[in-house]
């Protein structure tokens, strides 16, 4: 076969064998992998109901609400850097560079099956939770919206990461000591004046409150005056994420 | 046909990956880039796919100027790294037909190439098998299909013997002259001299970031036809001998000692090296025709001491 062709593979031909690409090479881990999404989803939620003994319907809402913002997270910050990382010093990714595609495409295919992996876990852990603790998810519409920029704004830093960081050591530090911070230091799973004055202060500039409020408000309802506030901060995050993904991308030696 | 004029790749004043590198590799030609570790061949190969930019120099490809152009730089451009290629998870037939998809076939003609390259190669018999559990020699001709499935103008492939057994590697060979046959310029990056020397039009050997020597490869060897080559090995701890006129070009390396005879001076070159032995200063020598190995040996030698 002789193919002289000087023409790049067109964006949405080449999204779609991407995407079938890294699906056949999840294909052996991705059953499992949804599998442990659920269960460490619902079962946090439900094991830090042990934890605080009476549980009422507001209590249950911050945890059912919390777990589905932590399933989307430990993917997005946990294991999409990892990927990365190893993608990068392993030279995988010199070598999708070097195929003629834009690198754009690729960075979608990866959100895509990032998002496949994410979303069942966080859809049953929600159900599930709901019974559990007993109280009416008030679903928004805005929900898709907002799962969508925090799914985005999520994957886009934590890539950012994994392609900025030297190694897989690193990066494994760097997840480790972020899941700790939101799992137990984040108003993610109680509310923001339970945490040290200092601490709600920082909150004021990450990410991750305003990712909380927001599931949690088109969740169990109760958006409240700062969702223009929290938008804007998460806008703020996934604009940087971006823009160091792609340089990152870019970039030539 | 690859042109690449005056390339060079300052990383700080003084610090150069490459210098001032010409060549040219023509249609239907396999150009060989020989080099020991360090001496610039991948820093080359990845201005030319666009994985570096050159601090000066251009490279083109046809008329497209790789780094005005990359895109249509790696369309035009099919690469086997050295480096391991992302078939985790993959069958060897899912990863070759991907890239060929991915480089302009229909699903229908990608698994049809991906078939026969896998029989050309004679690795049908994991075609079905996931990466993981390939072995690095079927997993290395993998990834050379990988880039002969839809070639570019340009195929360049990154020591692609490498863990390869004997009989493969001539299949590999085969594959490797139909795509220049079939109109790819292929330029080929390897250690392996003695390989290069049956396998290459012509060839470039690179050093400390130069063109040392470029030529065919009958061209480059002393003498061009008729030259012989002397090999002594010495005795354990023997001072090299001193060396009659007509051996010409002692190198000495290790305990090896490598020189050029002339045709008309091989008998008294034979005559000589067995009185070495008999006086125990040499455990064995041979006299054959001039190898490239010879001037690789050589060339890189000199550079070396210079």
């Amino acid at each position: 076969m002789t193919a002289a062709r000087l023409s790049p593979t067109p964006a949405v031909r080449a999204y779609r064998i991407l995407c079938r690409w890294r699906l056949l090479q999840l294909r052996p881990e991705l059953p499992s992998l949804v599998v442990a999404q659920v269960l460490f989803a619902t079962g946090t939620a439900i094991g830090l109901g042990f934890l605080i003994p009476d549980v009422d319907a507001v209590a249950g809402a911050y945890l059912a609400t919390g777990a589905f913002l932590i399933n989307l997270l430990i993917v997005a910050i946990a294991m999409v850097p990892g990927m990365m990382t190893e993608a990068k010093v392993s030279g995988v990714l010199d070598y999708m560079w070097t195929l003629p595609f834009p690198r754009l495409v690729f960075l979608l295919a990866e959100l895509t099956i990032w998002a496949l992996a994410m979303l069942p876990g966080m859809i049953v852990s929600l159900i599930v939770t709901s019974i559990r603790f007993d109280f009416d998810l008030e679903i928004s519409f805005l929900v898709v919206p907002v799962v969508a920029l925090t799914l985005v704004t999520a994957s886009s830093v934590g890539a950012a990461i994994g392609l900025k960081s030297p190694s897989q050591q690193t990066t494994n530090l760097f997840t480790n000591f972020v899941l700790i911070a939101v799992l137990l230091f984040s108003p993610v799973n109680f509310p923001a004046d339970r945490l040290p004055g200092w601490l709600q202060a920082v909150h004021e500039v990450l990410p991750i409150a305003p990712m909380a409020d927001l599931v949690r408000g088109t969740l169990v309802g109760g958006l409240d005056a700062a969702v223009g506030r929290d938008l804007a901060v998460l806008g703020l995050w996934c604009a940087a994420g971006m823009a160091v993904t792609w340089r990152a991308v870019r970039r030539t030696a | 046909m690859l042109v690449i004029d005056n390339v060079t790749k300052e990383y700080r004043p003084g610090v150069r990956a490459n210098d001032g590198v010409s060549l040219r590799v023509g249609a239907c030609e396999v150009f060989g880039l020989l080099g020991p570790n360090g001496a610039g061949k991948t820093t080359l190969v990845r201005q030319v796919i666009g994985l570096a930019r050159p601090t000066r120099g251009a490279i083109r490809i046809g008329d497209v100027d790789v780094m005005r152009h990359p895109e249509a730089a790696r369309a035009a451009c099919s690469w086997q790294p050295q480096t391991q290629v992302p078939i985790r998870g993959l069958t060897p037939m899912q990863a070759i037909a991907l890239v060929a998809e991915l480089r302009g076939a229909t699903t229908h003609e990608a698994r049809g190439r991906a078939a026969e390259l896998l029989a050309a190669l004679a690795i049908e018999e994991w075609s079905e098998a996931f990466g993981f559990v390939l072995s690095g020699g079927v997993a290395r001709l993998v990834a050379f299909a990988m880039a002969a499935a839809v070639p570019g103008d340009v195929v360049i492939l990154d020591e692609p013997t490498n863990d390869v057994d004997p009989l493969r590697r001539r299949l590999l060979w085969q594959q490797v002259r139909k795509l220049a046959a079939d109109g790819a310029a292929v330029l080929l990056v390897t250690h392996n001299v003695l390989e290069a020397e049956r396998a290459v039009d012509r060839l470039a050997l690179m050093d400390g970031g130069r063109v040392v020597a470029a030529g065919t490869p009958a061209s480059l060897k002393p003498g061009a036809a008729g030259g012989f080559r002397l090999e002594l090995l010495l005795e354990p701890g023997a001072a090299p001998a001193a060396v009659p006129d007509f051996i010409r070009r002692p190198v000495v390396s290790g305990r090896r000692l490598l020189a050029d005879v002339d045709d008309s001076h091989v008998e008294a070159a034979i005559a000589w090296a067995r009185g070495e032995r008999q006086h125990g200063r040499v455990e064995e020598f041979s006299v054959g025709p001039s190898t490239l190995e010879d001037v690789y040996v050589r060339l890189i030698d000199q550079e070396a001491v210079a």
